[in-house]
């Protein structure tokens, strides 16, 4: 049995919303390639649909045209996605959590992608850099499926 | 992504969604999926079991439709969601407003009799 092996992919995309299957089908070649569990490896994809989806509808007035970048790292011990973007300065991590409705009627619903990146991640991390958004969203892969 | 339907004995409909449900996902079975739980007082199970992928979207279309439904006098429960797919659920609380069951036989019983 092998375990998770370094590898370091990137990837230039449309910021556009049918980019995020192929960008989907990306990051599964590349969690195979380092050898991911699975179910990490779905985490993932589903942090970094959402961190995009995310990016595409609201980072610029309109998104035509724009282009995000998207790195995935594994070093063996955690894995991580990082999305870049020039796009307005947006820290996912002060969105706070969807508050759970009193019933089902009066639920308003929304705001699941953030919640979403949060459960999907061990670490969040944001920085703006000059003109640029940099999220990372990290895996550690020791003890992953165990974690949540 | 695909949407199959099927009345089961006691009068509750099981609807079975298959494929990625992202936003190209739920624009195939919207339509759909809101037509067949439109009637009034209806009972749906959600058949998660064909579902590998769930986005926030998809979250947000079975939790329009459940509320709907729940508005109409009807209740609708979700089962059988693979791993990933159960967590996303939790990490929306959607089990917080939908009966969320391991199996199609535990999700019957938390449904109301006829």
């Amino acid at each position: 049995v092998t375990g998770p092996r370094p590898l370091h992919r990137s990837i230039d995309i449309a910021a556009s919303l049918d980019a995020l299957r192929p960008l989907g089908h990306w990051l599964q070649e590349a969690a195979r390639e380092a050898g991911l569990p699975e179910e990490t490896a779905a985490g993932l994809d589903h942090a970094l649909h959402e961190a995009v989806e995310n990016v595409v509808r609201y980072a610029w007035p309109d998104a035509i045209g724009r282009m995000i970048r998207i790195d995935f790292r594994c070093d063996g011990t955690r894995a991580e996605v990082e999305v870049e973007d020039d796009g307005r300065p947006f820290d996912p991590r002060s969105v706070p959590p969807p508050v759970s409705p009193a019933s089902l009627e009066s639920l308003v619903p929304g705001g699941y992608g953030v919640a979403m990146m949060r459960h999907f991640t061990d670490e969040l991390l944001y920085e703006r850099d000059g003109s640029v958004n940099r999220l990372i969203l990290r895996r550690r892969l020791t003890s992953s499926m165990e974690r949540k | 992504m695909r949407i199959e339907s099927e009345e089961l004995s006691d009068g509750i409909l099981k609807v079975g969604l298959y494929g990625r449900m992202d936003i190209a996902g739920v624009d195939a079975i919207a339509m759909q999926f809101t037509a067949l739980t439109a009637p009034v007082g209806r009972r749906v199970i959600v058949d998660l079991s064909g579902v590998d992928f769930l986005a926030s979207i998809g979250v947000r279309a079975l939790l329009q439709n459940a509320r709907a439904m729940s508005l109409r006098g009807g209740f609708m429960a979700v089962c059988c969601a693979r791993p990933v797919v159960t967590q996303v659920l939790e990490s929306a609380g959607v089990g917080n407003v939908v009966t969320v069951s391991a199996d199609l036989n535990a999700a019957r019983a938390t449904l109301p009799q006829a």
